[in-house]
């Protein structure tokens, strides 16, 4: 018990930053949204911490809940109420940029426009995961993946420009 | 912002959330099965608490019961056997759900778990209700002869209210899940490329 608790500790501290990114930007910015939906990703990971064991990457391991818990996290508003509380801290504002701000929520609302696959990939890219592990996490061949890749580039693009 | 390299640069210049105690996750983790067994345990003991009850009726009242009487209690005992069955065997798919696939297998299962859910929530249910409502009818005769007149226009007005209760809860439901395997069948076309 003692070491899948440090071990837990040591995903939670490495990857807690990059399941947040990805389920703001998933939930269209939505802070509060996205502290729930790590809560429950990180949860499931906690539960799943024996089967961990034999995974090679960690990373990919971690993204697959947390791609999966977000796909879903709104259409289960029930589990959304059961796991609603205040354990993780809001963020600290102290480097607030308005103009920096605005332009991040221009970027989300683009990336709330496309399908929710798209966006779960786009958003992996964002993150600077590789092509081969977006292919791992999502079940899409890299071929394919590569194809929609960059029609979500393009068309994020011209929807941050407008 | 021109280029995709330039939204990544801003997607990079985020300021970090800072985590909370991962022991509270676990801790979290910990109360949140508990919630899951306990609910999944109530409602298979209330489904079997009435089937025992209606046992226990039919056992009290089984000399003075018509034929038709016995009928309706074997119907109602029946369908709720089934419901609880139906509801075993659902919970048990559920479970196999994994988490940790792919999200093109995760949609896959989570779509197959749906579709089973909508036959039960779309042929299964209406018709065990229909069984049950027969039963529950076939019984009054029987239940008139042995209760006050008072009581007895309570278990009618009771049994509408419920059955009202229910039907508009299995509405609620069937049309939350078919929302969901809608949404999930076009997740599964969209990882296609369909």
């Amino acid at each position: 018990m003692q070491q899948e608790q440090a071990v837990f500790t040591t995903i939670y501290n490495e990857h807690y930053s990059k399941v947040f990114r990805l389920c703001k930007g998933y939930f269209n910015g939505d802070e509060a949204t996205a502290v729930d939906a790590v809560q429950e990703v990180f949860i499931k990971v906690w539960q799943h911490i024996e089967g961990f064991r034999n995974e090679s990457s960690v990373s990919t391991w971690i993204y697959r809940i947390a791609v999966n818990t977000c796909l879903l996290y709104l259409r289960k508003a029930s589990t959304r109420k059961e796991l609603k509380t205040a354990i993780l801290p809001e963020r600290a504002d102290e480097q607030y940029d308005p103009v920096t701000e605005q332009r991040l929520q221009k970027m989300y609302s683009c990336i709330h426009q496309l399908d929710e696959t798209g966006r779960l990939i786009i958003l992996m890219v964002l993150d600077g995961v590789g092509y081969g592990e977006i292919a791992t996490i999502t079940g899409i061949t890299e071929d394919t993946l590569r194809v929609k890749i960059y029609r979500i580039k393009k068309s994020l693009t011209n929807c941050v420009q407008l | 912002m021109t280029t995709f390299k330039q939204i990544q640069e801003l997607w990079g210049n985020q300021q970090n959330h800072t985590a909370g105690a991962p022991n509270e996750i676990i801790r979290k983790a910990a109360q949140d099965t508990k919630a899951i067994k306990a609910k999944h345990k109530i409602t298979i003991a209330l489904l079997c608490v009435t089937v025992v009850m209606l046992l226990l009726y039919s056992i009290a009242f089984s000399s003075g019961l018509v034929n038709n009487a016995l009928t309706g209690l074997v119907l109602m005992v029946t369908s709720l056997l089934i419901r609880i069955a139906a509801e075993a065997i659902s919970y048990g798919r559920f479970t196999v759900i994994d988490i940790k696939n792919s999200l093109q297998q995760y949609a896959q299962q989570t779509v197959l778990f749906y579709k089973f859910r909508k036959k039960i929530l779309l042929l299964l249910t209406p018709l065990l209700l229909v069984l049950y409502t027969a039963g529950f009818l076939l019984l009054l005769p029987g239940a008139k002869q042995h209760v006050s007149h008072g009581f007895y226009i309570y278990i009618i007005v009771s049994g509408i209210l419920f059955a009202i209760f229910i039907c508009w809860l299995i509405a609620k439901q069937t049309k939350k899940e078919i929302q969901l395997l809608q949404f999930l069948t076009r997740v599964q076309q969209a990882l296609k490329g369909e």
